[in-house]
Protein backbone atom coordinates (compact mmCIF):
# COMPACT_ATOMS: atom_id res chain seq x y z
CA UNK A 1 0.00 0.00 0.00
CA UNK A 2 1.28 3.35 -0.91
CA UNK A 3 2.04 6.52 1.24
CA UNK A 4 -0.23 9.06 0.11
CA UNK A 5 1.85 11.85 2.02
CA UNK A 6 5.42 10.37 0.52
CA UNK A 7 2.98 9.96 -3.20
CA UNK A 8 1.59 13.71 -3.53
CA UNK A 9 5.18 14.75 -2.95
CA UNK A 10 5.90 13.86 -6.48
CA UNK A 11 3.33 16.03 -8.02
CA UNK A 12 3.86 19.51 -8.41
CA UNK A 13 1.78 22.54 -9.28
CA UNK A 14 1.03 22.45 -13.43
CA UNK A 15 1.87 26.21 -15.35
CA UNK A 16 -1.73 28.04 -15.45
CA UNK A 17 -2.50 30.20 -18.31
CA UNK A 18 -1.84 33.40 -16.97
CA UNK A 19 1.30 32.35 -15.73
CA UNK A 20 2.65 31.42 -19.27
CA UNK A 21 4.18 35.15 -20.47
CA UNK A 22 6.07 35.02 -17.09
CA UNK A 23 7.37 31.54 -17.55
CA UNK A 24 8.37 32.26 -21.18
CA UNK A 25 10.33 35.75 -19.70
CA UNK A 26 11.74 33.72 -17.18
CA UNK A 27 13.07 30.46 -19.20
CA UNK A 28 15.97 30.54 -19.57
CA UNK A 29 16.21 28.98 -22.77
CA UNK A 30 19.53 27.33 -22.88
CA UNK A 31 20.85 24.40 -24.91
CA UNK A 32 24.22 22.52 -24.61
CA UNK A 33 26.42 24.74 -26.23
CA UNK A 34 25.67 28.03 -24.42
CA UNK A 35 26.13 25.99 -21.43
CA UNK A 36 29.50 25.33 -23.19
CA UNK A 37 30.21 28.54 -24.00
CA UNK A 38 29.25 29.23 -20.39
CA UNK A 39 31.36 26.79 -18.98
CA UNK A 40 34.33 28.28 -21.47
CA UNK A 41 33.58 31.77 -20.60
CA UNK A 42 34.09 31.09 -16.97
CA UNK A 43 37.56 29.12 -17.43
CA UNK A 44 38.67 32.21 -19.34
CA UNK A 45 37.94 34.52 -16.56
CA UNK A 46 39.53 32.33 -13.93
CA UNK A 47 42.30 31.70 -16.55
CA UNK A 48 42.65 35.53 -17.01
CA UNK A 49 42.32 36.09 -12.73
CA UNK A 50 44.69 33.50 -12.52
CA UNK A 51 47.03 35.14 -14.87
CA UNK A 52 46.67 38.84 -13.94
CA UNK A 53 47.06 37.38 -10.19
CA UNK A 54 50.30 36.28 -11.64
CA UNK A 55 51.16 39.22 -13.44
CA UNK A 56 50.54 40.70 -10.02
CA UNK A 57 53.05 38.94 -8.04
CA UNK B 1 34.38 26.75 -43.35
CA UNK B 2 30.78 28.44 -42.47
CA UNK B 3 29.60 28.74 -39.03
CA UNK B 4 26.78 26.50 -38.18
CA UNK B 5 25.88 29.11 -35.60
CA UNK B 6 26.09 32.70 -37.04
CA UNK B 7 26.57 31.71 -40.85
CA UNK B 8 30.41 33.63 -40.66
CA UNK B 9 33.20 32.78 -42.41
CA UNK B 10 35.97 30.30 -40.32
CA UNK B 11 39.33 30.66 -42.33
CA UNK B 12 41.08 27.83 -40.23
CA UNK B 13 40.20 25.79 -37.89
CA UNK B 14 36.45 24.88 -36.40
CA UNK B 15 36.20 27.30 -33.71
CA UNK B 16 34.40 30.69 -34.98
CA UNK B 17 35.93 33.87 -34.15
CA UNK B 18 32.49 35.65 -34.38
CA UNK B 19 30.48 34.19 -31.79
CA UNK B 20 33.15 31.73 -30.66
CA UNK B 21 31.26 28.59 -31.41
CA UNK B 22 33.36 25.36 -31.89
CA UNK B 23 31.44 24.02 -34.98
CA UNK B 24 32.68 20.34 -34.25
CA UNK B 25 30.85 19.92 -31.17
CA UNK B 26 27.98 22.10 -32.53
CA UNK B 27 27.62 19.33 -35.50
CA UNK B 28 27.93 16.54 -32.71
CA UNK B 29 25.20 18.29 -30.35
CA UNK B 30 22.87 18.68 -33.37
CA UNK B 31 23.43 15.23 -34.50
CA UNK B 32 22.38 14.05 -31.17
CA UNK B 33 19.39 16.44 -30.96
CA UNK B 34 17.89 14.99 -33.93
CA UNK B 35 18.25 11.47 -32.69
CA UNK B 36 16.79 12.30 -29.56
CA UNK B 37 13.67 13.80 -32.08
CA UNK B 38 13.63 10.40 -33.56
CA UNK B 39 12.86 8.75 -30.54
CA UNK B 40 10.41 11.16 -29.66
CA UNK B 41 8.80 11.13 -33.28
CA UNK B 42 8.40 6.99 -32.25
CA UNK B 43 7.06 7.56 -29.05
CA UNK B 44 4.45 10.11 -29.69
CA UNK B 45 3.18 7.78 -32.78
CA UNK B 46 3.13 5.14 -30.14
CA UNK B 47 0.77 7.21 -27.59
CA UNK B 48 3.50 7.41 -25.32
CA UNK B 49 3.11 10.79 -24.48
CA UNK B 50 5.49 10.99 -21.21
CA UNK B 51 8.51 9.33 -23.32
CA UNK B 52 7.60 11.58 -25.85
CA UNK B 53 8.17 14.57 -23.92
CA UNK B 54 11.18 13.70 -22.25
CA UNK B 55 12.94 12.47 -25.65
CA UNK B 56 12.04 15.99 -27.18
CA UNK B 57 13.05 17.86 -23.89
CA UNK B 58 16.36 16.20 -24.57
CA UNK B 59 16.22 16.83 -28.32
CA UNK B 60 15.94 20.39 -27.10
CA UNK B 61 18.79 20.24 -24.77
CA UNK B 62 21.41 19.56 -27.46
CA UNK B 63 19.50 21.75 -29.65
CA UNK B 64 17.33 24.23 -28.73
CA UNK B 65 16.63 25.69 -32.19
CA UNK B 66 15.07 22.38 -33.27
CA UNK B 67 11.79 23.98 -34.22
CA UNK B 68 9.80 20.79 -35.04
CA UNK B 69 11.07 19.08 -31.61
CA UNK B 70 9.34 22.08 -30.17
CA UNK B 71 6.15 21.82 -31.79
CA UNK B 72 6.77 18.13 -31.41
CA UNK B 73 6.85 18.94 -27.49
CA UNK B 74 3.91 20.94 -27.41
CA UNK B 75 1.48 18.49 -29.17
CA UNK B 76 2.58 15.66 -26.54
CA UNK B 77 2.01 18.19 -23.72
CA UNK B 78 -1.23 18.50 -25.73
CA UNK B 79 -2.30 15.19 -25.42
CA UNK B 80 -2.15 14.86 -22.03
CA UNK B 81 -3.77 17.41 -20.90
CA UNK B 82 -1.19 20.01 -20.16
CA UNK B 83 -1.99 22.65 -22.37
CA UNK B 84 -0.42 25.67 -20.70
CA UNK B 85 3.15 23.75 -21.58
CA UNK B 86 1.86 23.35 -25.11
CA UNK B 87 0.87 26.70 -25.92
CA UNK B 88 4.37 27.84 -24.26
CA UNK B 89 6.33 25.46 -26.37
CA UNK B 90 4.45 26.79 -29.71
CA UNK B 91 4.92 30.29 -28.85
CA UNK B 92 9.01 29.77 -28.20
CA UNK B 93 8.69 27.89 -31.14
CA UNK B 94 6.76 30.36 -33.57
CA UNK B 95 9.62 33.03 -32.22
CA UNK B 96 12.51 30.88 -32.90
CA UNK B 97 10.95 30.68 -36.70
CA UNK B 98 8.37 33.06 -37.85
CA UNK B 99 7.77 31.92 -41.45
CA UNK B 100 6.45 28.21 -42.42
CA UNK B 101 6.10 26.96 -38.75
CA UNK B 102 3.36 25.09 -38.21
CA UNK B 103 3.24 26.44 -34.50
CA UNK B 104 1.43 29.72 -35.42
CA UNK B 105 -1.29 27.77 -36.99
CA UNK B 106 -1.51 25.79 -33.06
CA UNK B 107 -1.53 29.00 -31.18
CA UNK B 108 -4.64 30.74 -33.85
CA UNK B 109 -6.49 27.16 -33.28
CA UNK B 110 -6.52 27.29 -29.45
CA UNK B 111 -7.40 30.84 -29.19
CA UNK B 112 -10.46 30.91 -31.80
CA UNK B 113 -11.46 27.70 -29.53
CA UNK B 114 -11.67 29.96 -26.48
CA UNK B 115 -14.16 28.40 -24.40
CA UNK B 116 -11.72 25.23 -24.85
CA UNK B 117 -8.69 26.19 -23.90
CA UNK B 118 -10.63 28.19 -20.76
CA UNK B 119 -11.96 25.07 -19.85
CA UNK B 120 -8.91 22.94 -20.38
CA UNK B 121 -7.50 25.79 -18.10
CA UNK B 122 -9.62 25.59 -15.34
CA UNK B 123 -9.11 21.58 -15.19
CA UNK B 124 -5.44 23.06 -14.33
CA UNK B 125 -6.22 25.21 -11.98
CA UNK B 126 -8.78 22.41 -10.08
CA UNK B 127 -5.72 20.26 -9.93
CA UNK B 128 -3.45 22.89 -8.24
CA UNK B 129 -6.29 23.68 -6.15
CA UNK B 130 -6.79 19.47 -5.38
CA UNK B 131 -2.68 19.54 -4.16
CA UNK B 132 -2.87 22.19 -2.16
CA UNK B 133 -5.89 20.82 -0.52
CA UNK B 134 -4.27 17.31 0.01
CA UNK B 135 -1.13 18.85 1.31
CA UNK B 136 -3.55 20.87 3.39
CA UNK B 137 -5.17 17.14 4.22
CA UNK B 138 -8.59 18.11 3.32
CA UNK B 139 -9.13 15.30 1.01
CA UNK B 140 -12.49 15.25 0.84
CA UNK B 141 -12.62 18.19 -0.60
CA UNK B 142 -9.19 17.79 -2.96
CA UNK B 143 -11.14 14.46 -4.23
CA UNK B 144 -14.43 16.83 -5.47
CA UNK B 145 -11.96 19.70 -7.12
CA UNK B 146 -9.62 16.53 -8.94
CA UNK B 147 -12.76 14.92 -10.08
CA UNK B 148 -13.74 18.38 -11.69
CA UNK B 149 -10.63 18.78 -12.73
CA UNK B 150 -10.85 14.81 -14.55
CA UNK B 151 -14.58 16.37 -15.83
CA UNK B 152 -13.43 19.54 -17.65
CA UNK B 153 -9.79 18.22 -18.61
CA UNK B 154 -10.28 14.54 -19.39
CA UNK B 155 -6.82 13.93 -20.85
CA UNK B 156 -5.19 15.60 -18.15
CA UNK B 157 -3.10 12.43 -16.97
CA UNK B 158 -1.34 14.50 -14.00
CA UNK B 159 -4.73 14.50 -12.30
CA UNK B 160 -5.96 10.76 -13.07
CA UNK B 161 -2.70 9.89 -11.39
CA UNK B 162 -3.28 11.59 -8.25
CA UNK B 163 -7.19 10.53 -7.89
CA UNK B 164 -5.55 6.77 -8.21
CA UNK B 165 -2.62 7.30 -5.53
CA UNK B 166 -5.49 8.97 -3.19
CA UNK B 167 -7.75 5.68 -4.11
CA UNK B 168 -4.77 3.31 -3.50
CA UNK B 169 -4.61 4.99 -0.44
CA UNK B 170 -7.93 4.33 0.70
CA UNK B 171 -7.49 1.04 -0.72
CA UNK B 172 -10.72 2.03 -3.17
CA UNK B 173 -9.02 -0.85 -5.84
CA UNK B 174 -11.83 -0.67 -8.22
CA UNK B 175 -12.28 3.29 -8.50
CA UNK B 176 -7.99 2.72 -8.77
CA UNK B 177 -8.05 0.16 -11.82
CA UNK B 178 -10.52 2.92 -13.68
CA UNK B 179 -8.57 5.88 -13.23
CA UNK B 180 -5.43 4.18 -13.80
CA UNK B 181 -6.97 2.31 -17.43
CA UNK B 182 -8.20 6.39 -18.22
CA UNK B 183 -4.76 7.04 -18.01
CA UNK B 184 -2.86 4.48 -20.12
CA UNK B 185 -6.02 5.06 -22.39
CA UNK B 186 -4.47 8.48 -22.89
CA UNK B 187 -1.06 7.97 -22.14
CA UNK B 188 -0.09 4.33 -23.11
CA UNK B 189 2.88 3.57 -20.79
CA UNK B 190 2.59 6.30 -18.01
CA UNK B 191 5.22 5.80 -15.01
CA UNK B 192 2.90 6.62 -12.55
CA UNK B 193 0.04 5.02 -13.80
CA UNK B 194 2.09 1.99 -14.15
CA UNK B 195 3.72 2.36 -11.05
CA UNK B 196 0.22 2.02 -9.52
CA UNK B 197 -0.81 -0.14 -11.36
CA UNK B 198 1.89 -2.94 -10.19
CA UNK B 199 1.11 -1.72 -6.54
CA UNK B 200 -2.40 -2.65 -7.35
CA UNK B 201 -1.70 -6.01 -8.90
CA UNK B 202 1.56 -6.74 -6.35
CA UNK B 203 -1.43 -6.10 -3.57
CA UNK B 204 -3.97 -8.21 -5.23
CA UNK B 205 -1.85 -11.35 -5.34
CA UNK B 206 -0.87 -11.24 -1.83
CA UNK B 207 -4.75 -11.02 -1.12
CA UNK B 208 -5.60 -14.00 -3.56
CA UNK B 209 -2.33 -15.98 -1.73
CA UNK B 210 -3.98 -14.91 2.04
CA UNK B 211 -7.46 -15.74 0.99
CA UNK B 212 -6.62 -18.94 -0.92
CA UNK B 213 -8.16 -19.86 -4.53
CA UNK B 214 -11.87 -19.51 -3.84
CA UNK B 215 -11.92 -15.76 -1.83
CA UNK B 216 -9.55 -14.71 -4.93
CA UNK B 217 -12.46 -14.88 -7.64
CA UNK B 218 -13.47 -11.48 -6.41
CA UNK B 219 -12.17 -7.98 -7.25
CA UNK B 220 -8.87 -9.64 -7.47
CA UNK B 221 -10.22 -11.50 -11.09
CA UNK B 222 -11.48 -8.22 -11.89
CA UNK B 223 -7.93 -7.37 -12.72
CA UNK B 224 -6.99 -10.35 -14.04
CA UNK B 225 -9.31 -8.98 -16.89
CA UNK B 226 -6.66 -6.76 -18.31
CA UNK B 227 -3.84 -9.66 -18.44
CA UNK B 228 -1.96 -8.28 -15.41
CA UNK B 229 -2.67 -11.25 -12.89
CA UNK B 230 -0.22 -13.58 -14.50
CA UNK B 231 -1.52 -16.82 -13.01
CA UNK B 232 -1.67 -19.09 -15.10
CA UNK B 233 -5.23 -21.28 -14.34
CA UNK B 234 -7.10 -17.38 -14.94
CA UNK B 235 -6.05 -16.92 -18.33
CA UNK B 236 -9.38 -19.26 -19.27
CA UNK B 237 -11.80 -17.02 -17.23
CA UNK B 238 -10.18 -14.22 -18.12
CA UNK B 239 -10.35 -14.59 -21.87
CA UNK B 240 -14.28 -16.24 -21.06
CA UNK B 241 -14.82 -12.92 -18.62
CA UNK B 242 -13.41 -10.51 -21.59
CA UNK B 243 -15.08 -12.61 -25.02
CA UNK B 244 -18.43 -12.73 -22.67
CA UNK B 245 -18.15 -8.60 -22.04
CA UNK B 246 -17.54 -8.28 -25.63
CA UNK B 247 -20.29 -10.48 -26.85
CA UNK B 248 -23.04 -8.55 -25.08
CA UNK B 249 -21.97 -4.84 -25.25
CA UNK B 250 -21.91 -6.33 -29.18
CA UNK B 251 -25.30 -7.66 -29.16
CA UNK B 252 -26.71 -4.66 -27.42
CA UNK B 253 -25.02 -2.53 -30.47
CA UNK B 254 -26.88 -4.81 -32.50
CA UNK B 255 -29.99 -4.61 -30.60
CA UNK B 256 -30.06 -0.87 -30.81
CA UNK B 257 -28.61 0.01 -33.69
CA UNK B 258 -31.35 -2.57 -35.33
CA UNK B 259 -34.09 -0.57 -33.27
CA UNK B 260 -33.21 3.04 -34.74
CA UNK B 261 -32.94 1.24 -38.06
CA UNK B 262 -36.39 0.21 -37.82
CA UNK B 263 -37.84 3.00 -36.20
CA UNK B 264 -36.59 5.96 -37.95
CA UNK B 265 -34.67 4.69 -40.81
CA UNK B 266 -37.23 1.89 -42.11
CA UNK B 267 -39.91 4.08 -42.54
CA UNK B 268 -38.49 6.16 -45.16
CA UNK B 269 -37.01 3.75 -47.34
CA UNK B 270 -40.42 1.80 -47.09
CA UNK B 271 -42.16 4.68 -48.39
CA UNK B 272 -39.36 5.78 -50.56
CA UNK B 273 -39.63 2.40 -52.07
CA UNK B 274 -43.28 1.91 -52.25
CA UNK B 275 -43.58 5.03 -54.55
CA UNK B 276 -41.11 3.73 -56.77
CA UNK B 277 -43.42 0.58 -56.85
CA UNK B 278 -46.09 2.39 -57.78
CA UNK B 279 -44.55 4.41 -60.83
CA UNK B 280 -43.46 1.58 -61.95
CA UNK B 281 -46.69 0.26 -61.65
CA UNK B 282 -48.67 3.10 -63.52
CA UNK B 283 -46.04 2.78 -66.47
CA UNK B 284 -46.35 -0.53 -66.69
CA UNK B 285 -50.33 -0.47 -67.24
CA UNK B 286 -49.45 2.43 -69.83
CA UNK B 287 -47.41 0.42 -72.03
CA UNK B 288 -49.65 -2.89 -71.55
CA UNK B 289 -52.31 -0.15 -73.06
CA UNK B 290 -50.35 1.38 -75.69
CA UNK B 291 -49.15 -2.70 -76.54
CA UNK B 292 -53.39 -3.08 -76.86
CA UNK B 293 -54.04 -0.28 -78.98
CA UNK B 294 -50.92 -0.96 -80.96
CA UNK B 295 -49.64 2.94 -80.61
CA UNK B 296 -46.32 1.39 -77.85
CA UNK B 297 -43.33 2.40 -80.15
CA UNK B 298 -42.35 -1.08 -79.77
CA UNK B 299 -45.78 -2.01 -81.71
CA UNK B 300 -45.29 0.64 -84.20
CA UNK B 301 -42.07 -0.63 -85.30
CA UNK B 302 -43.05 -4.64 -84.92
CA UNK B 303 -45.46 -3.64 -87.24
CA UNK B 304 -43.79 -1.45 -90.04
CA UNK B 305 -41.12 -4.58 -89.97
CA UNK B 306 -43.95 -7.06 -90.26
CA UNK B 307 -45.42 -5.10 -93.30
CA UNK B 308 -41.86 -4.98 -94.98
CA UNK B 309 -40.98 -8.48 -94.74
CA UNK B 310 -44.60 -9.83 -96.43
CA UNK B 311 -43.22 -6.97 -98.74
CA UNK B 312 -40.08 -8.73 -99.63
CA UNK B 313 -41.73 -12.22 -99.21
CA UNK B 314 -43.83 -11.53 -101.92
CA UNK B 315 -41.06 -10.34 -103.92
CA UNK B 316 -39.10 -13.15 -103.01
CA UNK B 317 -41.65 -15.09 -104.14
CA UNK B 318 -42.57 -13.32 -107.41
CA UNK B 319 -38.40 -13.67 -108.50
CA UNK B 320 -38.63 -17.38 -107.58
CA UNK B 321 -41.60 -18.18 -109.93
CA UNK B 322 -39.72 -16.16 -112.30
CA UNK B 323 -36.76 -17.97 -111.99
CA UNK B 324 -38.79 -21.36 -112.14
CA UNK B 325 -40.41 -20.77 -114.89
CA UNK B 326 -37.17 -19.77 -116.61
CA UNK B 327 -35.42 -22.86 -115.58
CA UNK B 328 -38.30 -25.07 -116.43
CA UNK B 329 -38.17 -23.43 -120.09
CA UNK B 330 -34.72 -24.42 -120.31
CA UNK B 331 -35.00 -28.02 -118.96
CA UNK B 332 -37.93 -28.21 -121.65
CA UNK B 333 -34.90 -26.76 -123.88
CA UNK B 334 -32.53 -30.00 -122.09
CA UNK B 335 -35.22 -33.06 -122.80
CA UNK B 336 -35.49 -32.29 -126.27
CA UNK B 337 -31.38 -31.85 -126.76
CA UNK B 338 -31.57 -35.62 -124.94
CA UNK B 339 -34.20 -37.24 -127.07
CA UNK B 340 -32.11 -35.65 -130.28
CA UNK B 341 -29.36 -37.54 -129.21
CA UNK B 342 -31.26 -40.44 -127.82
CA UNK B 343 -30.87 -40.41 -124.56
CA UNK B 344 -34.28 -41.14 -123.35
CA UNK B 345 -33.63 -42.03 -119.66
CA UNK B 346 -32.57 -38.64 -118.84
CA UNK B 347 -34.79 -36.38 -120.97
CA UNK B 348 -37.79 -38.33 -119.29
CA UNK B 349 -36.23 -37.52 -115.98
CA UNK B 350 -36.38 -34.41 -116.26
CA UNK B 351 -39.74 -33.95 -117.78
CA UNK B 352 -41.01 -36.20 -115.02
CA UNK B 353 -40.01 -33.57 -112.86
CA UNK B 354 -41.36 -30.17 -114.48
CA UNK B 355 -43.96 -28.70 -112.48
CA UNK B 356 -46.64 -28.51 -114.99
CA UNK B 357 -48.89 -25.34 -112.81
CA UNK B 358 -46.35 -22.83 -114.26
CA UNK B 359 -46.37 -24.57 -117.65
CA UNK B 360 -47.40 -22.09 -120.86
CA UNK B 361 -50.32 -23.94 -122.31
CA UNK B 362 -48.06 -23.89 -125.88
CA UNK B 363 -45.39 -25.46 -123.14
CA UNK B 364 -47.83 -27.97 -121.88
CA UNK B 365 -48.40 -29.47 -125.16
CA UNK B 366 -44.66 -29.38 -126.72
CA UNK B 367 -43.87 -31.49 -123.12
CA UNK B 368 -46.73 -34.04 -123.55
CA UNK B 369 -44.96 -34.48 -127.61
CA UNK B 370 -41.35 -34.83 -125.70
CA UNK B 371 -42.89 -37.37 -123.04
CA UNK B 372 -44.22 -39.43 -125.68
CA UNK B 373 -41.06 -39.45 -127.35
CA UNK B 374 -38.78 -40.74 -124.52
CA UNK B 375 -41.38 -41.96 -121.64
CA UNK B 376 -41.62 -45.52 -123.42
CA UNK B 377 -37.99 -46.24 -123.42
CA UNK B 378 -37.19 -44.57 -120.11
CA UNK B 379 -40.15 -46.72 -118.70
CA UNK B 380 -39.10 -50.02 -120.08
CA UNK B 381 -34.95 -49.00 -118.64
CA UNK B 382 -37.05 -48.77 -115.19
CA UNK B 383 -39.03 -51.65 -115.67
CA UNK B 384 -35.85 -53.57 -115.88
CA UNK B 385 -34.35 -52.17 -113.15
CA UNK B 386 -37.21 -52.76 -110.99
CA UNK B 387 -37.43 -56.18 -111.89
CA UNK B 388 -33.69 -56.82 -111.05
CA UNK B 389 -34.01 -55.03 -107.17
CA UNK B 390 -36.98 -57.33 -106.96
CA UNK B 391 -35.50 -60.67 -107.76
CA UNK B 392 -32.20 -59.22 -105.42
CA UNK B 393 -35.22 -58.73 -102.91
CA UNK B 394 -34.63 -55.00 -102.41
CA UNK B 395 -38.66 -54.72 -102.95
CA UNK B 396 -38.73 -50.73 -101.77
CA UNK B 397 -36.47 -49.20 -104.40
CA UNK B 398 -37.80 -51.96 -107.07
CA UNK B 399 -41.97 -50.72 -105.71
CA UNK B 400 -40.29 -47.03 -106.62
CA UNK B 401 -38.82 -47.70 -110.13
CA UNK B 402 -41.95 -49.51 -111.09
CA UNK B 403 -44.14 -47.10 -110.03
CA UNK B 404 -42.45 -44.36 -112.03
CA UNK B 405 -42.36 -47.16 -114.49
CA UNK B 406 -46.03 -47.83 -115.48
CA UNK B 407 -46.89 -44.18 -114.87
CA UNK B 408 -43.91 -43.26 -118.01
CA UNK B 409 -45.40 -46.57 -119.85
CA UNK B 410 -49.04 -47.33 -118.82
CA UNK B 411 -50.26 -48.75 -121.86
CA UNK B 412 -47.10 -50.62 -123.49
CA UNK B 413 -46.29 -54.53 -124.32
CA UNK B 414 -44.18 -54.82 -120.82
CA UNK B 415 -46.34 -52.63 -118.89
CA UNK B 416 -48.63 -55.80 -117.79
CA UNK B 417 -44.84 -57.12 -116.06
CA UNK B 418 -44.95 -54.13 -114.32
CA UNK B 419 -48.40 -54.07 -113.07
CA UNK B 420 -47.72 -58.25 -112.07
CA UNK B 421 -44.42 -57.10 -110.09
CA UNK B 422 -46.31 -54.69 -108.38
CA UNK B 423 -49.18 -56.63 -107.02
CA UNK B 424 -45.92 -59.02 -106.12
CA UNK B 425 -44.66 -56.55 -104.00
CA UNK B 426 -47.85 -55.06 -103.01
CA UNK B 427 -48.97 -58.77 -101.63
CA UNK B 428 -45.40 -59.24 -99.98
CA UNK B 429 -46.64 -56.15 -98.13
CA UNK B 430 -49.87 -57.32 -97.16
CA UNK B 431 -51.40 -54.91 -98.94
CA UNK B 432 -54.12 -57.15 -100.63
CA UNK B 433 -56.44 -54.48 -101.62
CA UNK B 434 -53.43 -52.93 -104.03
CA UNK B 435 -52.38 -55.72 -105.23
CA UNK B 436 -56.25 -56.89 -106.15
CA UNK B 437 -55.94 -53.31 -107.61
CA UNK B 438 -53.04 -54.16 -110.17
CA UNK B 439 -54.41 -57.44 -111.01
CA UNK B 440 -57.71 -56.39 -111.78
CA UNK B 441 -55.85 -53.95 -114.30
CA UNK B 442 -54.15 -56.53 -115.94
CA UNK B 443 -57.47 -58.67 -116.44
CA UNK B 444 -59.63 -55.40 -117.10
CA UNK B 445 -56.79 -54.14 -119.76
CA UNK B 446 -54.34 -56.60 -120.82
CA UNK B 447 -56.16 -59.91 -121.65
CA UNK B 448 -53.74 -61.06 -124.08
CA UNK B 449 -51.21 -60.82 -121.48
CA UNK B 450 -49.13 -64.07 -120.25
CA UNK B 451 -49.93 -63.34 -116.77
CA UNK B 452 -53.34 -63.02 -117.17
CA UNK B 453 -54.89 -66.29 -115.95
CA UNK B 454 -52.36 -66.04 -113.32
CA UNK B 455 -53.54 -62.62 -112.68
CA UNK B 456 -56.97 -63.64 -112.65
CA UNK B 457 -56.47 -66.58 -110.19
CA UNK B 458 -54.85 -64.18 -107.58
CA UNK B 459 -57.61 -61.97 -107.82
CA UNK B 460 -60.03 -65.20 -106.92
CA UNK B 461 -57.98 -66.18 -104.19
CA UNK B 462 -57.77 -62.47 -102.74
CA UNK B 463 -61.16 -61.84 -103.19
CA UNK B 464 -62.27 -64.96 -101.41
CA UNK B 465 -59.79 -64.67 -98.90
CA UNK B 466 -61.25 -61.52 -98.30
CA UNK B 467 -64.67 -62.47 -98.09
Amino acid sequence: MINFKDEIKKYGQILELSDIEDSIHSTDMKDIMDMLDYIVSQSNGSFKRRRSGSDDL
Amino acid sequence: MICSRCSKEIPTGHICFNCGADNVLLQKARTASLRQYNKGVIFAKEGDYSAAVEALKECLLFDKRNFVARNLLGISYFQIGLVTYALKEWIISASIKKEKNPAQRYIDSLQKNARLLEKLSDGIKMYNNALEQFKQENNDLAVIQLKKAVDVNPSLVEANNLLTAYYLSVNQKLKAKKTIYKTLKIDKRNPKALEYLAELTSSEKALSVKSGPEDSAGEAEGYAENGYNEKPNGILKKLTSVVRTDFALFGAGIILTSAVFITLVMPGIISSEQSTINDMQKRISELEEENLNGTSAFAVKYNNLEEEFKKLQEENEKYQGEYNVKQQELDIQTAEAYIASGEFDSAADILYNLKPDILTEEDKINVENLKSRCYPQAGETLYDSGRELFNSGNLTDAKADLNKAIEMAPKENFSDNILYYLAQISEQEGDNDKAKEYYGRIVNEFSSSDVFSRSEQKLTELSSQTQ
